[in-house]
Protein backbone atom coordinates (compact mmCIF):
# COMPACT_ATOMS: atom_id res chain seq x y z
CA UNK A 1 0.00 0.00 0.00
CA UNK A 2 1.43 3.34 -1.01
CA UNK A 3 2.15 5.79 1.76
CA UNK A 4 3.10 9.42 1.76
CA UNK A 5 4.62 11.69 4.41
CA UNK A 6 3.85 15.38 4.09
CA UNK A 7 4.31 18.39 6.37
CA UNK A 8 1.05 19.61 7.87
CA UNK A 9 -0.11 23.05 9.11
CA UNK A 10 0.64 24.11 12.66
CA UNK A 11 -1.69 23.11 15.49
CA UNK A 12 -2.98 26.66 15.94
CA UNK A 13 -4.18 26.82 12.31
CA UNK A 14 -7.34 24.78 12.86
CA UNK A 15 -9.01 25.87 9.64
CA UNK A 16 -5.80 25.29 7.74
CA UNK A 17 -5.52 21.73 9.06
CA UNK A 18 -9.12 20.91 8.13
CA UNK A 19 -8.70 22.29 4.60
CA UNK A 20 -5.35 20.55 4.16
CA UNK A 21 -6.61 17.07 5.03
CA UNK A 22 -9.76 17.52 2.94
CA UNK A 23 -7.61 18.59 0.00
CA UNK A 24 -5.36 15.56 0.38
CA UNK A 25 -8.42 13.29 0.48
CA UNK A 26 -9.63 14.82 -2.78
CA UNK A 27 -6.26 13.88 -4.28
CA UNK A 28 -6.58 10.30 -3.10
CA UNK A 29 -4.50 10.48 0.10
CA UNK A 30 -6.29 9.52 3.27
CA UNK A 31 -4.86 10.61 6.59
CA UNK A 32 -3.52 7.69 8.60
CA UNK A 33 -1.41 9.19 11.34
CA UNK A 34 -0.31 12.61 12.43
CA UNK A 35 3.19 13.32 13.75
CA UNK A 36 4.87 16.38 15.18
CA UNK A 37 5.60 17.97 11.80
CA UNK A 38 4.57 15.39 9.20
CA UNK A 39 1.36 13.48 8.56
CA UNK A 40 1.29 10.00 7.11
CA UNK A 41 -1.18 9.30 4.32
CA UNK A 42 -2.30 6.12 2.67
CA UNK A 43 -3.32 5.82 -0.96
CA UNK A 44 -7.09 5.48 -1.42
CA UNK A 45 -9.74 6.51 -3.93
CA UNK A 46 -10.22 10.29 -4.09
CA UNK A 47 -13.19 11.36 -2.00
CA UNK A 48 -14.91 14.47 -0.80
CA UNK A 49 -14.45 14.43 2.93
CA UNK A 50 -14.93 16.99 5.66
CA UNK A 51 -12.39 17.02 8.47
CA UNK A 52 -12.95 18.62 11.85
CA UNK A 53 -10.46 19.25 14.62
CA UNK A 54 -11.33 18.53 18.24
CA UNK A 55 -8.96 19.78 20.91
CA UNK A 56 -8.36 17.71 24.00
CA UNK A 57 -8.19 19.27 27.43
CA UNK A 58 -4.60 19.61 28.55
CA UNK A 59 -3.82 17.52 31.58
CA UNK A 60 -0.62 19.45 32.12
CA UNK A 61 1.41 16.45 31.03
CA UNK A 62 3.61 16.51 27.95
CA UNK A 63 2.99 14.06 25.13
CA UNK A 64 -0.20 12.39 24.04
CA UNK A 65 -3.51 13.61 25.42
CA UNK A 66 -6.23 11.15 24.57
CA UNK A 67 -9.83 12.08 24.01
CA UNK A 68 -12.15 10.28 26.46
CA UNK A 69 -13.67 7.14 24.89
CA UNK A 70 -17.19 8.38 25.67
CA UNK A 71 -16.52 11.56 23.70
CA UNK A 72 -15.24 9.62 20.69
CA UNK A 73 -18.24 7.30 21.03
CA UNK A 74 -20.67 10.23 21.00
CA UNK A 75 -19.06 11.82 17.96
CA UNK A 76 -18.99 8.55 16.05
CA UNK A 77 -22.65 7.92 16.80
CA UNK A 78 -23.32 11.31 15.25
CA UNK A 79 -21.55 10.26 12.06
CA UNK A 80 -18.02 11.55 12.67
CA UNK A 81 -15.29 8.94 12.31
CA UNK A 82 -12.27 9.29 14.57
CA UNK A 83 -9.10 9.32 12.46
CA UNK A 84 -6.05 10.06 14.59
CA UNK A 85 -4.66 12.47 17.11
CA UNK A 86 -1.41 13.82 18.46
CA UNK A 87 -0.88 16.09 21.41
CA UNK A 88 -4.03 18.12 21.93
CA UNK A 89 -5.17 17.86 18.30
CA UNK A 90 -7.57 15.10 17.26
CA UNK A 91 -9.20 14.70 13.88
CA UNK A 92 -12.63 13.47 12.87
CA UNK A 93 -13.88 12.84 9.37
CA UNK A 94 -17.28 12.60 7.69
CA UNK A 95 -18.31 12.48 4.04
CA UNK A 96 -18.83 16.00 2.75
CA UNK A 97 -22.47 16.99 2.40
CA UNK A 98 -23.72 14.02 4.42
CA UNK A 99 -25.56 16.24 6.86
CA UNK A 100 -23.64 15.36 10.01
CA UNK A 101 -24.05 18.11 12.59
CA UNK A 102 -21.04 20.31 13.24
CA UNK A 103 -19.15 19.28 16.35
CA UNK A 104 -20.14 22.54 18.08
CA UNK A 105 -23.10 24.86 17.66
CA UNK A 106 -22.15 27.04 20.63
CA UNK A 107 -18.97 29.05 19.92
CA UNK A 108 -18.74 30.17 23.55
CA UNK A 109 -18.48 26.61 24.71
CA UNK A 110 -16.12 25.65 21.91
CA UNK A 111 -13.89 28.55 22.95
CA UNK A 112 -13.07 26.69 26.16
CA UNK A 113 -11.48 23.90 24.12
CA UNK A 114 -8.81 26.36 22.96
CA UNK A 115 -7.44 26.87 26.47
CA UNK A 116 -5.08 23.91 26.40
CA UNK A 117 -3.64 24.96 23.06
CA UNK A 118 -3.30 28.56 24.24
CA UNK A 119 -1.40 27.41 27.29
CA UNK A 120 0.95 25.36 25.11
CA UNK A 121 1.44 28.33 22.80
CA UNK A 122 2.42 30.58 25.71
CA UNK A 123 4.91 27.99 26.96
CA UNK A 124 6.38 27.72 23.48
CA UNK A 125 6.75 31.48 23.25
CA UNK A 126 8.57 31.57 26.57
CA UNK A 127 10.76 28.70 25.39
CA UNK A 128 11.55 30.48 22.12
CA UNK A 129 12.50 33.66 23.99
CA UNK A 130 14.73 31.78 26.41
CA UNK A 131 16.33 29.80 23.58
CA UNK A 132 17.08 32.95 21.64
CA UNK A 133 18.47 34.70 24.69
CA UNK A 134 20.76 31.75 25.50
CA UNK A 135 21.93 31.57 21.91
CA UNK A 136 22.75 35.25 21.80
CA UNK A 137 24.54 34.95 25.14
CA UNK A 138 26.64 32.02 23.90
CA UNK A 139 27.51 33.91 20.72
CA UNK A 140 28.61 36.91 22.77
CA UNK A 141 30.64 34.71 25.14
CA UNK A 142 32.21 32.88 22.19
CA UNK A 143 33.34 36.16 20.80
CA UNK A 144 35.10 36.83 24.06
CA UNK A 145 33.83 40.30 23.48
CA UNK A 146 35.66 40.49 20.15
CA UNK A 147 33.55 41.74 17.33
CA UNK A 148 36.46 40.90 15.02
CA UNK A 149 35.60 37.19 15.15
CA UNK A 150 32.12 37.93 13.84
CA UNK A 151 33.64 40.08 11.08
CA UNK A 152 35.76 37.13 9.93
CA UNK A 153 32.74 34.80 9.99
CA UNK A 154 30.73 37.33 7.99
CA UNK A 155 33.52 37.48 5.44
CA UNK A 156 34.06 33.73 5.11
CA UNK A 157 30.38 32.77 5.10
CA UNK A 158 28.40 35.98 4.66
CA UNK A 159 24.99 34.37 4.86
CA UNK A 160 25.66 32.21 7.91
CA UNK A 161 24.88 34.93 10.43
CA UNK A 162 21.80 36.16 8.54
CA UNK A 163 20.62 32.54 8.26
CA UNK A 164 20.94 32.07 12.01
CA UNK A 165 19.07 35.33 12.59
CA UNK A 166 16.35 34.28 10.14
CA UNK A 167 15.93 30.94 11.90
CA UNK A 168 15.75 32.60 15.31
CA UNK A 169 13.44 35.29 13.99
CA UNK A 170 11.06 32.84 12.36
CA UNK A 171 10.97 30.74 15.52
CA UNK A 172 10.12 33.76 17.65
CA UNK A 173 7.68 35.20 15.14
CA UNK A 174 5.94 31.85 14.78
CA UNK A 175 5.60 31.44 18.53
CA UNK A 176 4.31 34.99 18.94
CA UNK A 177 1.84 34.64 16.07
CA UNK A 178 0.55 31.42 17.57
CA UNK A 179 -0.24 33.16 20.86
CA UNK A 180 -1.85 36.14 19.14
CA UNK A 181 -3.87 34.06 16.70
CA UNK A 182 -5.28 31.72 19.34
CA UNK A 183 -6.05 34.63 21.63
CA UNK A 184 -7.94 36.35 18.84
CA UNK A 185 -9.88 33.16 18.09
CA UNK A 186 -10.76 32.72 21.75
CA UNK A 187 -12.04 36.29 22.17
CA UNK A 188 -14.01 36.06 18.94
CA UNK A 189 -15.67 32.82 20.02
CA UNK A 190 -16.43 34.10 23.52
CA UNK A 191 -18.40 36.86 21.81
CA UNK A 192 -20.46 34.18 20.07
CA UNK A 193 -18.78 34.25 16.67
CA UNK A 194 -17.91 30.88 15.14
CA UNK A 195 -14.37 29.59 14.76
CA UNK A 196 -12.59 31.49 12.00
CA UNK A 197 -11.45 28.89 9.51
CA UNK A 198 -10.33 31.30 6.82
CA UNK A 199 -6.76 31.15 5.45
CA UNK A 200 -4.42 33.51 7.24
CA UNK A 201 -2.81 35.20 4.28
CA UNK A 202 -1.02 37.81 6.35
CA UNK A 203 0.91 35.25 8.33
CA UNK A 204 1.53 33.14 5.23
CA UNK A 205 3.12 36.16 3.57
CA UNK A 206 5.40 36.73 6.54
CA UNK A 207 6.25 33.06 6.70
CA UNK A 208 6.95 33.05 2.97
CA UNK A 209 9.31 35.96 3.47
CA UNK A 210 11.26 34.01 6.07
CA UNK A 211 11.44 30.99 3.80
CA UNK A 212 12.55 33.07 0.81
CA UNK A 213 15.25 34.82 2.81
CA UNK A 214 16.44 31.53 4.24
CA UNK A 215 16.49 29.97 0.78
CA UNK A 216 18.66 32.79 -0.54
CA UNK A 217 21.11 32.27 2.32
CA UNK A 218 21.20 28.51 1.80
CA UNK A 219 21.58 28.99 -1.96
CA UNK A 220 24.64 31.12 -1.33
CA UNK A 221 26.14 28.53 1.00
CA UNK A 222 25.52 25.84 -1.63
CA UNK A 223 27.12 28.05 -4.27
CA UNK A 224 30.13 28.45 -2.00
CA UNK A 225 30.36 24.73 -1.33
CA UNK A 226 30.04 23.82 -4.99
CA UNK A 227 32.62 26.43 -5.98
CA UNK A 228 35.18 25.31 -3.42
CA UNK A 229 38.29 23.61 -4.84
CA UNK A 230 41.17 21.86 -3.13
CA UNK A 231 44.68 22.24 -4.47
CA UNK A 232 48.02 20.66 -3.67
CA UNK A 233 50.53 23.09 -2.17
CA UNK A 234 52.72 23.37 -5.26
CA UNK A 235 54.53 26.62 -6.08
CA UNK A 236 53.02 28.54 -8.95
CA UNK A 237 49.71 26.72 -8.77
CA UNK A 238 48.16 28.17 -5.62
CA UNK A 239 47.42 31.77 -6.56
CA UNK A 240 48.40 34.31 -3.89
CA UNK A 241 49.35 31.66 -1.33
CA UNK A 242 52.82 30.76 -0.16
CA UNK A 243 54.19 27.24 -0.09
CA UNK A 244 57.00 25.95 2.12
CA UNK A 245 59.06 25.15 -0.94
CA UNK A 246 59.35 28.89 -1.64
CA UNK A 247 60.80 29.33 1.87
CA UNK A 248 63.45 26.69 1.39
CA UNK A 249 61.62 23.85 3.12
CA UNK A 250 61.73 20.95 0.71
CA UNK A 251 60.84 18.03 2.93
CA UNK A 252 58.17 15.47 2.23
CA UNK A 253 54.53 16.54 2.41
CA UNK A 254 52.81 14.89 5.30
CA UNK A 255 49.46 14.77 7.05
CA UNK A 256 48.48 17.20 9.73
CA UNK A 257 49.20 15.63 13.10
CA UNK A 258 46.36 17.20 15.05
CA UNK A 259 43.48 17.33 12.61
CA UNK A 260 42.61 13.67 12.22
CA UNK A 261 45.34 13.18 9.65
CA UNK A 262 44.00 15.61 7.05
CA UNK A 263 46.32 16.05 4.10
CA UNK A 264 48.32 19.19 3.40
CA UNK A 265 46.22 21.20 1.00
CA UNK A 266 44.97 24.61 0.01
CA UNK A 267 41.22 25.13 -0.19
CA UNK A 268 39.86 27.91 -2.40
CA UNK A 269 36.37 29.18 -1.53
CA UNK A 270 34.48 31.83 -3.52
CA UNK A 271 33.33 34.92 -1.63
CA UNK A 272 31.09 37.80 -2.54
CA UNK A 273 33.38 39.76 -4.86
CA UNK A 274 36.48 37.74 -4.09
CA UNK A 275 38.08 34.50 -2.93
CA UNK A 276 39.37 32.97 0.28
CA UNK A 277 42.37 30.70 0.28
CA UNK A 278 42.83 28.52 3.34
CA UNK A 279 46.08 26.57 3.38
CA UNK A 280 47.71 24.03 5.68
CA UNK A 281 51.02 22.45 4.78
CA UNK A 282 53.47 20.32 6.72
CA UNK A 283 56.75 18.99 5.39
CA UNK A 284 59.03 16.55 7.13
CA UNK A 285 62.78 16.37 6.71
CA UNK A 286 64.09 13.49 8.70
CA UNK A 287 62.97 14.11 12.25
CA UNK A 288 62.18 17.80 11.81
CA UNK A 289 58.98 19.41 10.59
CA UNK A 290 58.06 22.74 9.06
CA UNK A 291 54.43 23.85 8.98
CA UNK A 292 52.65 26.70 7.28
CA UNK A 293 49.04 27.72 7.99
CA UNK A 294 47.60 30.63 6.07
CA UNK A 295 44.40 32.47 5.23
CA UNK A 296 44.67 34.68 2.16
CA UNK A 297 41.80 36.88 1.04
CA UNK A 298 41.33 38.41 -2.39
CA UNK A 299 38.67 41.08 -1.84
CA UNK A 300 36.65 43.46 -3.96
CA UNK A 301 38.75 46.54 -3.17
CA UNK A 302 42.01 47.69 -1.53
CA UNK A 303 39.91 49.46 1.09
CA UNK A 304 38.30 46.19 2.11
CA UNK A 305 41.74 44.57 2.40
CA UNK A 306 43.08 47.50 4.42
CA UNK A 307 40.15 47.16 6.86
CA UNK A 308 40.69 43.41 7.12
CA UNK A 309 44.37 43.64 8.08
CA UNK A 310 43.84 44.84 11.68
CA UNK A 311 40.98 42.36 12.11
CA UNK A 312 43.25 39.48 11.10
CA UNK A 313 45.79 40.77 13.60
CA UNK A 314 43.21 40.87 16.37
CA UNK A 315 41.98 37.34 15.65
CA UNK A 316 45.42 35.79 15.17
CA UNK A 317 45.97 32.62 17.19
CA UNK A 318 49.50 33.57 18.20
CA UNK A 319 48.93 37.29 18.05
CA UNK A 320 51.13 38.36 20.95
CA UNK A 321 54.06 40.70 20.44
CA UNK A 322 52.87 41.76 17.01
CA UNK A 323 54.82 44.75 15.68
CA UNK A 324 54.37 46.80 12.56
CA UNK A 325 57.16 46.09 10.10
CA UNK A 326 58.26 47.64 6.81
CA UNK A 327 58.34 45.21 3.90
CA UNK A 328 58.97 46.34 0.34
CA UNK A 329 55.97 45.64 -1.81
CA UNK A 330 53.45 45.45 1.05
CA UNK A 331 51.09 48.27 1.99
CA UNK A 332 50.99 47.18 5.62
CA UNK A 333 52.40 44.33 7.66
CA UNK A 334 52.73 43.20 11.25
CA UNK A 335 54.94 40.42 12.51
CA UNK A 336 54.94 38.52 15.79
CA UNK A 337 56.61 35.43 17.17
CA UNK A 338 54.80 32.83 15.07
CA UNK A 339 52.30 34.79 13.03
CA UNK A 340 52.32 37.66 10.53
CA UNK A 341 49.65 39.67 8.73
CA UNK A 342 50.16 41.41 5.39
CA UNK A 343 48.09 43.69 3.14
CA UNK A 344 48.77 44.64 -0.47
CA UNK A 345 46.17 46.10 -2.80
CA UNK A 346 43.02 43.99 -2.55
CA UNK A 347 44.81 41.11 -0.83
CA UNK A 348 45.19 40.41 2.88
CA UNK A 349 46.87 37.40 4.48
CA UNK A 350 47.47 35.91 7.90
CA UNK A 351 50.37 33.45 8.01
CA UNK A 352 51.39 31.08 10.80
CA UNK A 353 54.84 29.64 10.17
CA UNK A 354 56.74 27.14 12.32
CA UNK A 355 60.19 26.12 11.11
CA UNK A 356 62.85 23.98 12.79
CA UNK A 357 65.12 26.73 14.16
CA UNK A 358 67.10 27.25 17.33
CA UNK A 359 65.42 30.28 18.85
CA UNK A 360 62.70 32.92 18.61
CA UNK A 361 64.90 35.32 16.68
CA UNK A 362 65.41 32.82 13.89
CA UNK A 363 61.72 32.04 13.90
CA UNK A 364 60.90 35.72 13.50
CA UNK A 365 63.50 36.05 10.74
CA UNK A 366 61.80 33.17 8.91
CA UNK A 367 58.49 35.01 9.16
CA UNK A 368 60.04 38.20 7.78
CA UNK A 369 61.45 36.18 4.90
CA UNK A 370 57.98 34.77 4.28
CA UNK A 371 56.56 38.29 4.14
CA UNK A 372 59.25 39.30 1.62
CA UNK A 373 58.51 36.30 -0.60
CA UNK A 374 54.81 37.01 -0.30
CA UNK A 375 55.34 40.62 -1.37
CA UNK A 376 57.32 39.51 -4.41
CA UNK A 377 54.65 37.02 -5.34
CA UNK A 378 51.80 39.50 -4.98
CA UNK A 379 53.67 42.13 -7.01
CA UNK A 380 54.69 39.74 -9.77
CA UNK A 381 52.67 40.76 -12.83
CA UNK A 382 52.78 37.17 -14.15
CA UNK B 1 -25.61 28.18 48.99
CA UNK B 2 -28.41 29.11 46.59
CA UNK B 3 -28.28 27.18 43.34
CA UNK B 4 -27.37 29.23 40.28
CA UNK B 5 -29.99 29.19 37.50
CA UNK B 6 -29.26 26.58 34.88
CA UNK B 7 -29.00 27.14 31.17
CA UNK B 8 -31.77 25.68 29.09
CA UNK B 9 -29.37 23.08 27.68
CA UNK B 10 -28.26 21.91 31.14
CA UNK B 11 -31.87 21.68 32.32
CA UNK B 12 -32.89 19.48 29.41
CA UNK B 13 -29.82 17.25 29.82
CA UNK B 14 -30.74 16.60 33.45
CA UNK B 15 -34.36 16.10 32.50
CA UNK B 16 -33.44 13.59 29.82
CA UNK B 17 -31.24 11.69 32.27
CA UNK B 18 -34.14 10.78 34.51
CA UNK B 19 -33.56 7.58 32.59
CA UNK B 20 -29.86 6.60 32.16
CA UNK B 21 -28.83 7.11 28.53
CA UNK B 22 -25.77 7.00 26.34
CA UNK B 23 -24.60 10.11 24.51
CA UNK B 24 -26.41 9.82 21.19
CA UNK B 25 -29.58 8.56 22.85
CA UNK B 26 -29.40 11.60 25.09
CA UNK B 27 -29.27 13.91 22.08
CA UNK B 28 -32.37 12.29 20.65
CA UNK B 29 -34.23 12.36 23.98
CA UNK B 30 -33.48 16.06 24.44
CA UNK B 31 -34.83 16.82 20.99
CA UNK B 32 -37.92 14.75 21.78
CA UNK B 33 -38.55 16.39 25.17
CA UNK B 34 -38.21 19.88 23.74
CA UNK B 35 -40.46 19.12 20.83
CA UNK B 36 -37.60 19.51 18.36
CA UNK B 37 -36.89 23.00 19.62
CA UNK B 38 -33.57 22.19 21.16
CA UNK B 39 -30.96 20.27 19.18
CA UNK B 40 -27.41 19.99 20.35
CA UNK B 41 -24.25 19.23 18.48
CA UNK B 42 -22.12 16.44 19.96
CA UNK B 43 -19.33 18.71 21.09
CA UNK B 44 -21.68 21.10 22.84
CA UNK B 45 -23.47 18.19 24.53
CA UNK B 46 -20.21 16.62 25.62
CA UNK B 47 -19.05 19.90 27.09
CA UNK B 48 -22.25 20.14 29.16
CA UNK B 49 -21.93 16.53 30.27
CA UNK B 50 -18.32 17.15 31.37
CA UNK B 51 -19.37 20.17 33.38
CA UNK B 52 -22.27 18.35 35.04
CA UNK B 53 -19.93 15.50 35.88
CA UNK B 54 -17.44 17.88 37.47
CA UNK B 55 -20.24 19.42 39.53
CA UNK B 56 -21.33 15.97 40.67
CA UNK B 57 -24.80 16.18 39.15
CA UNK B 58 -24.34 13.19 36.82
CA UNK B 59 -22.11 10.17 36.71
CA UNK B 60 -20.73 7.94 34.01
CA UNK B 61 -21.64 4.27 34.14
CA UNK B 62 -20.26 1.26 32.27
CA UNK B 63 -23.25 -0.61 30.98
CA UNK B 64 -21.14 -2.89 28.87
CA UNK B 65 -17.70 -2.90 27.32
CA UNK B 66 -18.87 -0.95 24.28
CA UNK B 67 -21.03 1.77 25.63
CA UNK B 68 -20.93 4.15 28.52
CA UNK B 69 -24.10 5.74 29.80
CA UNK B 70 -24.84 8.74 31.94
CA UNK B 71 -27.14 8.82 34.92
CA UNK B 72 -28.29 11.41 37.48
CA UNK B 73 -26.76 11.43 40.91
CA UNK B 74 -28.82 12.29 43.99
CA UNK B 75 -27.39 15.81 43.83
CA UNK B 76 -28.43 15.96 40.20
CA UNK B 77 -31.99 14.96 41.06
CA UNK B 78 -32.16 17.61 43.76
CA UNK B 79 -30.72 20.24 41.41
CA UNK B 80 -33.30 19.29 38.76
CA UNK B 81 -36.17 19.52 41.23
CA UNK B 82 -34.92 22.88 42.49
CA UNK B 83 -34.63 24.25 38.97
CA UNK B 84 -38.06 22.95 38.05
CA UNK B 85 -39.53 24.61 41.13
CA UNK B 86 -37.80 27.86 40.23
CA UNK B 87 -39.18 27.75 36.69
CA UNK B 88 -42.68 27.02 38.02
CA UNK B 89 -42.47 30.05 40.28
CA UNK B 90 -41.43 32.16 37.35
CA UNK B 91 -44.46 30.96 35.37
CA UNK B 92 -46.80 31.53 38.34
CA UNK B 93 -45.46 35.03 38.81
CA UNK B 94 -45.98 35.57 35.10
CA UNK B 95 -49.75 35.06 35.51
CA UNK B 96 -49.76 38.81 36.03
CA UNK B 97 -49.59 39.08 32.26
CA UNK B 98 -53.09 37.59 31.93
CA UNK B 99 -54.44 39.94 34.60
CA UNK B 100 -53.08 42.84 32.62
CA UNK B 101 -54.72 41.51 29.48
CA UNK B 102 -51.44 40.87 27.68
Amino acid sequence: MKRLYWPHPNDWDIGGMERFYARMARRGWQLEKRGAFFSRFIRKEPEEVCYRVELASSSGNFGEVQLPPEQIQLYEECGWQYVTGRGLVHLFRAPAGSGEPELYDDPRQQADTLQGLRREARHQLIGACVQTAIYLLLVCLNWSGRFADMRITCLQAPTLVPLALILMGSLLAGALHQVISLGRQYRRMRLGQPLDRRPQWGWRTIQGGFWAAGAVCVAFLVWQAVGTRTLMPVAGQVGPCLVLEQLGEEGELTNLPVREGRESSIRVTPLLGGRWWHGQEIRETGSTQASLFQDVYELSSPQAAAELGPILTETATFGWAMETVEVDGLDWAVCGALEAVAVRGNKAACITLLVPVENDEEQRAALMQALTVLAEQWNDPT
Amino acid sequence: MEQQPMTEAMYYVLLALLRPLHGYGLMQRISQLSGGRLTMSPGTLYGILSRLQREGLIRLEDQDARRKTYALTEDGKEALKTEYARLCRLVEDGALLKEEGL
